[in-house]
């Protein structure tokens, strides 16, 4: 059997899923259900998706919509590091929902928790229910506000949600709640989240569970996965393999 | 007489100084934005939050007071009936004072009314203080109007029943997160219930031992008075020795570490010295073995009050300083993912400032509508 060379095998994997989601868009909303597979032995901790992540979606130092979490395991010297990288979890039964006294916070029929940005009153309610700590306020910092006036490109325009908006003067998203979307804006164009486009292990995949041909739905039915914090009910439509 | 004019006029001073300093936090709140506040992400909520929930269980506990006269037929409380439920509406109005300046947008703060999740208890609860806020106006209003006193005793009830809901409603806001262990109690809403009781009683002593002037009334008000807040003082100290001895015997990592930051943590002293000495201790002493010191007793009402804001900081805070996933505090660097949280000068002018209003607000309603003379309206 031919062996693929490894650059070739992540190009394969790439192409694949976006064929994978152009597909799932053809079909109503209701009927795909985008999901996240994370294999945790091939993360290395290299962070490219929170870098990835802050590019696109251009977020101030107080919000992260994807961290790295990162443990040490044994005592020293025989010590090894484990990293469990943490978008939002899109909860089939997300916590965050019920609690917005407002229903900014809503669940879209293909399963993303997504935030109506101009309806939002900025509570943070929805922070305190999120067990996953995925949520972030907006407080309206910038890196480089005090150099001393904030540079171009954190003002540039983000698309988040497929709106056009400027993060300047506390208009939304400042004051807002704020997560990670499975770069909705992305996907409604038949794009990958970027965090999948850019790591360098290719540590994580995306597409439709509910497309058994898909390439998630084919690792989540040959590999076991898990989901974090399963007992609080949440269904995360993040899974984790190894 | 001059001595007390210039008494009064050191108050209104201080009232001035509390409001212009809350007008100087209001602009900054106003022009900067948000980075005027210390909480962040992780610890979302602070002082606001936790003034605002206290102030509205406060609200709550005093229209019960007011209750015991006009729906109990109580004759003790039937004179302060009027000092209580005006209490009452200027403390819930000052606690929502604190979440509008608490919102990420001031301006949308009208959504809660137009567009409420029937789904979120936050969402339902603007309504519930609305209409309570309207049923007591109406209610004082045909009290002075010498009105049906059937009619009084029925928005009484319905005041008393929305009074309990938003005041359970606040141990029920925070208990429902299953996401949080430290809260997720369903003595939660018991224990809101019974601590907004107990404020509004410790409140109310204060108001009757400094200033009613009639002493037969004020002697039987005061023995109402210890009693039950002596009463509920110890059915509360008892609920939270149950909710925190279980939680530090079987309770989550996350329950125990959030004990361990009040218990014997950075937050040992607002426990031990404000929550325990301040709002337990001393006040029980007091009203225990100084019963009739009218004096006294008012300053333990006030330092019981003083005690249980420290206490709803110490249910607030601890709980949402214990990361939701171990690791997050060193994923990525930010001053908004602090585990620790202590309230920025703008949030304590803000709260000086709406503290001060509300007691303008309440001082001249209480010359304007004579509210301790109410035999003779």
């Amino acid at each position: 059997m031919p062996v693929i060379p490894r650059v070739m095998e992540m190009e394969n994997a790439l192409i694949r899923m976006q064929e994978d989601i152009r597909r799932a868009l053809q079909k109503p909303a209701e009927e795909r259900h985008w999901v996240m597979v994370i294999d945790l032995s091939k993360c290395v901790g290299c962070e490219s998706c929170t870098i990835s992540c802050k590019a696109e979606n251009k977020t101030p130092p107080e919000v992260s919509y994807n961290i790295v979490l990162e443990e040490e395991i044994g005592t020293y010297p025989n010590v090894r590091r484990a990293f469990v990288p943490r978008p939002c979890m899109q909860c089939e039964e997300p916590p965050c929902v019920p609690v917005c006294p407002v229903g900014a916070t809503y669940k879209r029929p293909d399963g993303i928790v997504a935030v109506d940005y101009d309806v939002c009153i900025g509570c943070r309610y929805c922070i305190a229910a999120c067990p996953y700590g995925a949520r972030h306020a907006d407080f309206g910092e910038t890196y480089t506000g005090e150099t001393p006036n904030p540079q171009p490109y954190e003002e540039a325009a983000v698309f988040e949600y497929g709106e056009e908006r400027h993060r300047t003067e506390g208009a939304s998203p400042i004051g807002n709640a704020r997560k990670c979307h499975f770069c909705l804006h992305r996907l409604d164009k038949g794009l990958l989240p970027s965090c999948i486009n850019d790591c360098i292990g290719r540590a994580r995949y995306f597409g439709d569970l509910n497309d058994p041909d898909s390439l998630v739905s084919e690792l989540l039915g040959e590999r076991q996965a898990f989901r974090l914090k399963e007992e609080l009910g949440t269904r995360p439509s993040v899974y984790y393999i190894s | 007489m001059s001595n007390v004019s210039s008494r009064r006029v050191i108050y209104w001073v201080l009232l001035a100084v509390l409001i212009l300093l809350g007008l100087y936090g209001a602009y900054q709140r106003i022009v900067v934005g948000k980075e005027v506040a210390n909480y962040g992400s992780l610890v979302p909520w602070g002082l606001w939050i936790a003034l605002y929930t206290y102030l509205a269980g406060l609200a709550a506990g005093l229209y019960f007071f007011a209750s015991l006269g006009t729906v109990f037929n109580v004759e003790a409380f039937k004179p302060v009936r009027r000092v209580a439920s005006v209490a009452a509406m200027v403390a819930l109005s000052a606690g929502l004072l604190h979440v509008w300046f608490d919102l990420g947008h001031m301006e949308r703060f009208w959504e809660v009314f137009f567009r409420p999740s029937p789904t979120s208890i936050m969402g339902l609860m603007p309504w519930v203080y609305t209409i309570f806020l309207i049923v007591v106006a109406i209610q004082l209003y045909l009290d002075y109007k010498g009105g049906d006193p059937a009619q009084i005793k029925a928005l009484g009830i319905v005041g008393l029943l929305l009074a309990i809901i938003f005041s359970g409603g606040e141990g029920a806001l925070l208990g429902v997160l299953g996401s949080r262990p430290g809260w997720h109690s369903g003595l939660f809403p018991i224990r809101f219930l019974v601590s907004g009781v107990l404020t509004g009683g410790a409140g109310l002593l204060f108001l009757v031992g400094f200033f009613w002037k009639d002493e037969a009334e004020r002697a039987s008000l005061m023995r109402w008075l210890t009693g039950i807040v002596l009463g509920l003082l110890a059915f509360n100290t008892l609920m939270e020795f149950a909710d925190i001895s279980t939680a530090l015997y079987g309770g989550s990592p996350a329950e125990k570490a959030a004990l361990d930051k009040v218990l014997s943590g950075d937050l040992a002293g607002a426990f031990w010295g404000a929550q325990v000495l301040l709002g337990i201790v001393i006040p029980a002493v007091v009203l225990f073995f100084a019963r009739e010191n009218r004096v006294l007793v008012g300053l333990a009402g006030v330092v019981l009050m003083v005690g249980f804001v420290a206490a709803r900081m110490n249910l607030l805070v601890p709980v949402l300083s214990v990361p939701e996933l171990e690791g997050i505090t060193n994923a990525y660097h930010s001053a908004r993912l602090s585990t620790t949280y202590f309230p920025s000068l703008i949030e304590w002018f803000i709260t000086a400032g709406i503290i001060g209003l509300a007691l303008a607000a309440y001082t001249i309603l209480w010359d304007w509508l004579a509210l301790d003379r109410p035999k003779g309206a």
